[in-house]
């Protein structure tokens, strides 16, 4: 016959391995995970930056892509420039700080463009 | 050359294409210039807008007229190319018309009124010259040359190429409001 408690232990033993361990009440309560870095896409199309105003995070990369057949730039005065912009090409900016960043296309001043960074 | 002169040469383009539709309104395509003669049209403007940008960029001492001059160069022989391509894909060969004779007569007078002129008074007539020419070209492009145009990739390509001429005419009034952009 088997001894109850031997029962008894391999119930606790088994339902350890269906539930998980048991934390104690002074056990620590786990971190708020850290959202992943987003990729946003600006795509320069028809002399015009699309979206012309995107929300980012510190971190995030920003990845403009010139869809137009003629070359274009993404100047920011002091915070990024990217040098001309071929057809075709591509070019990445991460924020490392908050702030509004007003940009502008060096080549045609009136394409005007906005990051908020958060 | 004075601005009414100039100002009556660029309305005279618009006749012309007027003409080439026959005077009518909504019904253009019907009457308008052909395929071959857009492409035609196309290029002597973008011809005629480089070469004056050449100029520019020999007689100018502007910063801001020369950057300008430089992007008419760049952008105007970047649409060339696209316009040239498509041509070629198209099989479409340019052809002449009244209008694109009209552009490149007037382009005489002007280039002639370019090589005359220094210092402020030649950034202030080329800069005015470039806001009627694109103000005339963008006109010509939206009322007739888009409505004209048969081939569905080439009426796409004026459609896509309308937007960088619009924003030549407003870089273009941006200097032009401002005089002492063109400031030795």
């Amino acid at each position: 016959m088997q001894r109850p408690h031997t029962g008894l232990t391999a119930l606790l033993l088994t339902s350890g391995q269906l539930f998980g361990p048991v934390y104690s009440a002074a056990a620590e309560p786990k971190p708020a995970p850290i959202a992943a870095p987003q990729i946003h896409t600006i795509l320069i199309n028809g002399l015009q930056f699309m979206p012309a105003e995107l929300q980012v995070h510190v971190g995030d990369a920003v990845i403009w892509t010139n869809a137009d057949i003629v070359p274009h730039t993404i100047l920011a005065s002091k915070s990024f420039d990217s040098k001309n912009l071929g057809p075709g090409q591509s070019w990445q900016w991460v924020p490392r700080r908050t702030g509004r960043f007003n940009y502008a296309c060096a080549y045609h001043p009136t394409m005007l463009g906005t990051l908020s960074v958060q | 050359m004075n601005k009414a002169r100039k100002f009556s040469t660029y309305a005279a383009l618009l006749l012309c294409l007027d003409s080439l539709t026959a005077g009518a309104g909504i019904a253009l395509a019907a009457d308008g210039p052909s395929d071959a003669q857009i492409v035609g049209i196309v290029l002597a403007a973008d011809t005629i807008d480089v070469n004056y940008g050449n100029i520019a960029l020999k007689r100018s001492h502007s910063k801001a007229v020369r950057e300008f001059a430089q992007r008419m160069v760049t952008d105007h022989s970047a649409v060339q190319q696209s316009v040239i391509g498509l041509a070629a894909t198209l099989g479409v060969t340019a052809e002449d018309s009244p209008t694109s004779d009209g552009l490149k007569q007037g382009a005489v007078d002007i280039t002639a009124k370019l090589n005359s002129l220094r210092g402020k008074a030649f950034d202030s007539f080329y800069i005015d010259n470039e806001v009627s020419y694109h103000q005339a070209v963008t006109g010509a492009v939206d009322s007739v040359l888009i409505p004209s145009a048969r081939n569905a990739a080439l009426k796409s390509a004026l459609q896509g190429a309308q937007p960088l001429f619009l924003r030549h005419l407003e870089h273009a009034k941006m200097i032009q409001a401002d005089r002492s952009a063109m400031a030795h």
